[in-house]
């Protein structure tokens, strides 16, 4: 599926979704919750801190969290990387969209490896909102917890490791494909695997 | 050795998105964009409080008095983009992106132009105020001059 394909007559109901909407802008997170007003969410947990930010998280379910990336008291990649890692079951699991005004050299790839599930550029208009909701709300990726990073499986699509170099998973097929170890099928065994016939006898 | 953990994890948003009731997605489009434009003007409003406070952090920046200005510097003139943006004011956006981006090369480089830094205030506290909103030419002109400064700090760098 592709964050662009979302229908107009498609159905959605975010009424009784737990929605965290943290950003320290106070403008930011009123446009933010009229947004999600519009979108028939009306109880949006709102926080202006990451302090506020992790006090929901402990205190209430959320199945989506909407951070913007820069905070008064610390930034939404620490945030996210701190929600990841809690063990506060099963907020840390949540969706994750990170929201990012203008980025810093040093933080381009912050956004990527702190454990969002998304990031998204500001303007965000809210098409460009409710495309990443419903994509989010359709993920299917695993989750990776691992010494160094903690959060969906960064792969979008598994293509295997760069040509040339050894994949460090597990599952990683090999670059190299070695000689065959058995004899090659016959035409007719191919075409029975497209046309399965019932065993007569 | 590999120490990384897979796993499923269960997706609640899936779940309460498809509950019945709720609106066709051009029905909930249509209400935000009504819902975030009527706050349009207490949002707009804000510019002129975060201009002046863009002006008093430029001028304890350059008197060097408070290490975190050019720290506060930048996180309001990003503000003044994320609400600009917003409401589809482009060149307040492009003028208060080009500030934050003058203000982290420079500290990149570690040396700040506060004379660019000045104009860039500037120019952001007059796009951002209601006696500009008609002005077309000055607008224009204002976005032309910043982008050449921009071009010669991005030149520069």
């Amino acid at each position: 599926m592709t964050a662009s394909s979302i229908l107009a007559n498609e159905r959605i109901n975010l009424a009784n979704a737990g929605v965290l909407l943290l950003d320290s802008n106070p403008e930011g997170l009123e446009i933010l919750a009229q947004m999600f007003a519009g979108f028939g969410m009306h109880t949006p947990q709102r926080c202006l801190s990451g302090e506020q930010a992790m006090a929901a998280v402990r205190d209430r379910e959320l199945n989506l969290i909407v951070v913007d990336s820069a905070l008064s008291d610390t930034d939404g990649y620490e945030f996210v990387r701190w929600l990841r890692r809690s063990g506060i079951r099963p907020n840390c699991f949540a969706p994750v969209i990170l929201l990012t005004g203008h980025t810093r050299q040093t933080e381009i790839f912050k956004g990527r490896d702190c454990g969002a599930n998304f990031v998204v550029r500001k303007p965000a208009p809210p098409l460009v909102l409710l495309q990443r909701i419903v994509w989010v709300s359709k993920e299917t990726r695993q989750f990776v917890d691992a010494p160094n990073y903690c959060g969906p499986d960064r792969r979008f699509r598994a293509l295997g490791p760069p040509a040339g170099m050894k994949g460090r998973r597990s599952d990683d097929l090999s670059f190299e494909v070695g000689a065959a170890k058995t004899p090659n099928l016959g035409q007719d065994d191919i075409d029975a695997l497209f046309q399965p016939k019932r065993a007569v006898g | 050795m590999n120490q990384a953990k897979v796993f499923k994890v269960e997706n609640r948003l899936a779940k309460v998105i498809v509950l019945p009731g709720g609106m066709t997605v051009a029905a909930a489009l249509r209400r935000a964009d009504e819902r975030v434009a009527s706050v349009r003007d207490v949002c707009l409003a804000s510019f002129a409080e975060k201009g002046r406070r863009l002006q008093q952090l430029a001028a304890i920046g350059r008197a060097g008095s408070d290490d975190k200005a050019v720290a506060n510097l930048y996180a309001t003139a990003n503000e003044v983009f994320s609400i600009a943006g917003a409401f589809g004011m482009t060149d307040l956006a492009e003028s208060a992106y080009g500030l934050c981006d003058l203000v982290d090369s420079s500290r990149e480089r570690d040396e700040i132009n506060w004379g660019a830094v000045d104009v860039y205030v500037d120019g952001v506290r007059f796009l951002g105020s209601a006696a500009a909103e008609a002005d077309c030419a000055t607008r224009a002109a204002i976005v032309a001059g910043l982008r050449q400064i921009a071009g010669r700090f991005s030149g520069d760098a």
